[in-house]
């Protein structure tokens, strides 16, 4: 596979090297179902979010 | 963090993908990072384990690799690069058990200084309540945005 680096800046970056690994295209992105489901009823339930905005925003 | 991080890290195109080795007394283990569109418009879960043979990642994993604050490291600075790319978007996570949410509060509570010049730190409660994190607070959950 080819790969190619994307840079990083910052200090809490700092040494990161990024690699561009096109294999993890494909990789499953649903996640664990059972926890996905947990967040959204929890987020849900959030009156904060519901008004569209998070306590610290 | 004043820990130690993985430095070389696997990325897919969109910045939603990332992964890293684990280096301990166990050998190598792959780990894998994975942010998964939840709810409204802009919160995404932030799924982490060890990547299996079949490409699906264990979240329940206890790779017992001796590095655990070394990987909580390496895990927040990947979910920098994701904010970076993505400033409006916002994290959620939690543990896969009652005692991984306790770690990562600690975790939080313990670098909350360095992490809130960079964060916005959100806690969800049981209720579903969200409130600015604070030490010892207990949650069953954690919502993440970056600072603007």
């Amino acid at each position: 596979m080819e790969k190619s680096t994307e840079s990083v800046k910052g200090k809490f970056l700092s040494g990161i090297n990024l690699t561009i690994k096109p294999e993890l295209n494909k990789v499953n992105r649903t996640g664990n179902a059972k926890k996905n489901a947990q967040a959204k009823v929890l987020l849900r339930k959030s009156k904060v979010l519901k008004a569209g905005v998070t306590a610290n925003s | 963090m004043r820990y130690a991080y993985y430095t070389d890290i696997g990325i897919a195109f969109d910045y939603e993908v990332f992964d890293f080795v684990s280096t301990g007394i166990n050998g190598s283990i792959y780990k894998r990072v994975v942010f998964t569109y939840i709810f409204q418009t802009e919160i995404y879960n932030l799924a982490f384990g060890d990547v299996l043979e079949n490409g699906e990642i264990d979240d329940f994993s206890i790779s017992d690799n001796k590095d655990m604050a070394k990987i909580l490291s390496t895990i927040s600075r990947i979910v920098k690069l994701f904010l970076d790319k993505y400033p409006n978007r916002k994290v959620f996570f939690s543990g896969s058990s009652p005692e991984r949410t306790r770690l990562y509060r600690m975790a939080i509570g313990n670098n909350l200084e360095e992490l809130s010049e960079i964060y916005d730190i959100n806690a969800v409660l049981k209720n579903g309540d969200i409130v600015e994190f604070r030490r010892n607070l207990a949650c069953v959950a954690f919502l993440i945005g970056i600072k603007s």
